[in-house]
């Protein structure tokens, strides 16, 4: 294993702290425009996982929870939240693990949302790349050297 | 020339967004258990790297 008490370079430092500086703009910039949607910052990223990671704009709960890091009790709480809002069904057959569907409403609301986040992400991919970058080439170096 | 957000998202598009906001997700709460495994809450760490760069850059 690559030793992870070794001194960090200038370079190090200042690329993490870029990189998380940009990550929490991004985050930042993305947290305001939900909102002025009416939405969360979590509602938000319950319904674009659902719509980019689910299949045709559905999602088992327990896979929604997984992917946002919930615990079951509170991704049930979120998606009843989304639920009352008009932005999901829940779909639960006896037996079967609960399903979330997006509503046409909520289709409307994403497209507009990430419209609005595809121009900012290719706003700030060059820096975001420069400081990923940096780290990358530097763990590759740092892997390559134990290696040998 | 003047950019416009885009209207005709594909399905690729949504699909990278939420990979890309997963993978940040991800990092994020990776970095907050990190330091406070250390004994240092997020908002501490975030000071401390600000500080370490800062430091790392005065000769």
């Amino acid at each position: 294993m690559p030793n992870v008490d070794r001194a960090l370079s200038e370079t190090e430092y200042e690329a993490l702290a870029n990189l998380r500086y940009r990550i929490r703009k991004f985050r930042q910039f993305s947290g305001k425009a939900a909102e002025k949607l009416g939405l969360t910052r979590q509602q938000h990223q319950a319904l674009l996982t659902i719509k980019g990671l689910g299949a045709g704009g559905r999602m088992s709960l327990s896979a929604l929870a997984d992917r946002l890091f919930l615990s079951p009790p509170e991704a049930a709480e979120l998606a009843a939240s989304l639920q009352e809002a008009g932005h999901i069904t829940i779909e639960a057959k006896q037996k079967r693990r609960p399903v979330v569907l997006l509503t046409a409403q909520a289709e409307k609301l994403l497209r507009r949302l990430t419209s609005a986040h595809l121009y900012e992400i290719r706003e700030m991919a060059p820096e975001l790349m420069q400081a990923l970058r940096m780290l990358q080439d530097h763990r590759q170096m740092e892997v390559a050297a134990w290696m040998q | 020339m003047v950019k416009k957000p885009r209207n005709d998202l594909t399905d690729a598009d949504y699909e990278a967004l939420s990979n890309l906001r997963y993978t940040l997700r991800r990092f994020m709460d990776f970095s907050a258990s990190a330091a406070q495994e250390e004994g240092l809450p997020a908002q501490q760490h975030r000071r401390c790297l600000r500080s370490a760069a800062i430091a790392a850059k005065t000769p």
